[in-house]
């Protein structure tokens, strides 16, 4: 206990003793199961009609689905839950004390993190039941399921670090919160419409786009080039990879990797962990910028 | 100890510090006081490095402390004048907590907060959760918290405002104790007379100006100063007058049957000659003293100022404190 973050410490014990947290715990554990059971339904339910069998893809397919859900939740939850960090604590004028103390604002700033991080993981681990339902009838192993959570974990990090950004740019936590859901959705959708944006524009430049329409996002990709990297930011482009290492999702996935096609095969191969370094490095660009801001001799 | 030089700060439009320059001498327990607005809290926060000045400098014990927060940080103990407590922690936690900052874990910061909350009178209250403490406790609370690292320099910022006239004693009592322990302690308030009977040293602000700073008998004594004389008289009243009139530290002159009220700035010994010269002139007094400084008086005469109707009680005897001391100066 000695070396811990003492911030993180001190949010621990009162996050332990507020009401909300078992609430929480409880409503994100019955939503995932109502919708795992509902998935389990309608797979089974229409498998049992017809044939009486069960098939891989289909377990597949409910795997992909749960953990599609509790990625979103994530994504929801998270700025949520860190976006009043800082502002927070100016609201209740304790932030003051706190920065005439020997803690540095980093150290200020990683025991918020580390603290809203914590949450996330309990709730990923109270969720593993869940989620261990596609175990049941096999098909997804131990390590598929270890890199979903570390790469929730990451997609924690990565939009909490955004969170506490604006939290201490924010005076208020109202708006600081407004803020990072809206970085939030620039990062998940505007970055996937610029890119396709660019690649459609570029194409009204040629003369022949109402031919060949079913190859539109094929060429989409030759024109969008480099652009396609900024995708590398965006946490849902991360999870469709995850899902295509993991179960090959050929043809939804499809969709993105088929405007892949101007880059380089190793990106398109390790694109999962080349996506998740990078939002990590930004996170810490982000924690660094929110320390800067916090510290008051700037 | 600690010497401000040339600080200026403003806030957009607003200038909060106005060259201003101030020095505290190991020891002293140093109250700063000046009327709302007078800029004592961002004074206090340039101290602690919570806000930066535009320009100036601030040496701690001799050394540059505006570029190091490492320095404030280890010598400054800051007490806000506005701060809140956190939800769901006990009052043993949230010094567990500051303790744990300073490093202070397990048996040793179990017998620090125990000596802590026994100095602010707290102990009692040990298992109960701090938002629910009341303001004064609250701010006794943040006192203790204060002094976990050992400071040299407490800079409270109205500590006690807010707080009964009992606990305001035993504040004073507490920081008395602290300033015979060795520490320097910097203290403001709106309330002069509060701070008189505490302080060793005053230093007064106005509109971001140190306006003067002294041990508390100088302060009292130009307090005095400003006082008028009365003067009683049983036969000579006439000759009394003339010599007044002639005499350049007199003003003010007032007579009223067989009474003199008149302002003098002198001293104590001018304040004999003046009477040996009353007395020469042919004049009989009978009774011959300084007002002792009725802030009433004053009261009256400043309640004629538009400005200060609608203060507060409170308000209007800082103000009126702080106006005898302006007009002596
Ligand atoms: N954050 C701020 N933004 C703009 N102006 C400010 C700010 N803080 C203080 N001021 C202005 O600076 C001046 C000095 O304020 P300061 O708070 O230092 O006064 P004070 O002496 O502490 O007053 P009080 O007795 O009311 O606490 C005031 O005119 C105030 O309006
Ligand atoms: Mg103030």
């Amino acid at each position: 206990m000695k070396f811990l973050n003492p911030v993180y410490k001190r949010e621990l014990k009162q996050t332990a003793r507020m009401y909300r947290t078992p609430v929480l715990i409880f409503c994100y554990n019955v939503f995932l199961a109502l919708f795992g059971l509902f998935s389990f339904y309608i797979t089974f339910g229409k498998g049992n009609e017809y044939y009486n069998k069960l098939h891989y893809e289909d377990i597949l397919t409910i795997y992909g689905i749960i953990t599609g859900i509790e990625f979103i939740l994530f994504l929801l939850l998270v700025p949520a839950l860190t976006a009043g960090s800082i502002s927070g604590e100016r609201e209740k004028q304790t932030l003051d004390i706190l920065l005439t103390t020997r803690l540095t604002p980093f150290q200020i700033i990683l025991g918020k993190l580390l603290s809203s991080i914590s949450i996330m993981i309990l709730l990923a681990v109270s969720s593993l039941p869940i989620i261990a339902l596609c175990f049941s009838i096999g098909g997804i192993t131990l390590l598929d399921l270890a890199k979903f959570l570390l790469f929730l974990i990451i997609t924690a990090i990565y939009l909490g670090s955004i969170s506490i950004f604006f939290s201490t740019y924010c005076k208020r936590t109202t708006a600081a919160t407004v803020c990072s859901y809206f970085a939030m959705l620039v990062l998940v959708f505007l970055s996937l419409l610029l890119v396709i944006g660019v690649g459609i524009l570029s194409l009204l430049n040629e003369e022949d786009i109402s031919y060949h329409l079913s190859f539109l996002l094929t060429s989409c990709g030759k024109a969008i080039g480099n652009f396609i990297y900024i995708l590398l930011l965006n946490p849902i482009i991360s999870f469709f990879s995850m899902l295509k290492d993991q179960i090959g999702y050929g043809t939804q996935e499809g969709y993105l990797f088929l405007m892949s096609n101007g880059m380089s095969p190793f990106c398109y191969e390790h694109w999962f962990f080349i996506s998740l370094i990078l939002q990590l490095i930004v996170s810490l660009l982000f924690l660094w910028l929110a320390s800067k801001k916090l510290s008051p001799l700037n | 100890m600690l010497e401000l030089k040339n600080l200026m700060k403003s806030y957009r439009k607003i200038l909060a510090l106005d060259h201003f320059s101030m020095s505290v001498e190991q020891g002293q327990l140093f109250g700063f006081v000046g009327p709302n607005g007078a800029g004592k809290t961002t004074t206090m926060k340039i101290i602690a490095g919570l806000i930066s000045p535009d320009s100036g400098s601030m040496k701690l014990n001799g050394e540059d402390a505006l570029k190091s927060p490492n320095l404030r940080k280890q010598k400054i103990g800051y007490m806000p004048d506005f701060f809140g407590v956190y939800d769901n922690l006990k009052v043993s936690e949230y010094m567990e907590f500051y303790l744990d900052i300073y490093g202070y874990y397990g048996k040793a910061a179990e017998k620090k907060s125990q000596e802590l909350l026994d100095l602010v009178g707290l102990s009692a209250k040990k298992e109960m959760f701090v938002d629910h403490l009341s303001r004064g406790m609250k701010q006794r609370l943040c006192l203790a918290r204060t002094l976990i690292h050992d400071p040299e320099l407490l800079v409270l910022d109205e500590p006690a405002s807010g707080m009964g006239p009992r606990s305001r004693k035993e504040i004073k009592e507490i920081l008395r104790q602290l300033c015979g322990e060795g520490k320097t302690i910097l203290i403001s308030s709106h309330i002069l007379n509060e701070l008189a009977e505490l302080c060793t040293n005053i230093g007064i602000i106005d509109s971001g100006i140190l306006i003067m700073q002294g041990s508390i008998e100088e302060i009292k004594q130009q307090q005095k100063a400003a006082n008028p004389i009365q003067l009683q008289l049983t036969q000579g009243t006439e000759e009394a007058l003339k010599v007044l009139k002639e005499h350049p530290l007199a003003s003010n002159i007032a007579s009223k049957a067989g009474s003199i009220n008149f302002s003098f700035s002198g001293e104590k010994e001018e304040e004999a000659q003046l009477l040996t010269a009353l007395i020469y002139a042919g004049a009989k007094v009978s009774s011959f003293k300084r007002d002792e400084g009725s802030l009433e008086a004053l009261f009256l005469r400043l309640t004629k100022n538009s400005e200060l109707e609608d203060l507060e009680p409170e308000e209007l005897e800082s103000k009126v404190a702080y106006e005898v001391l302006k007009s002596s100066l």
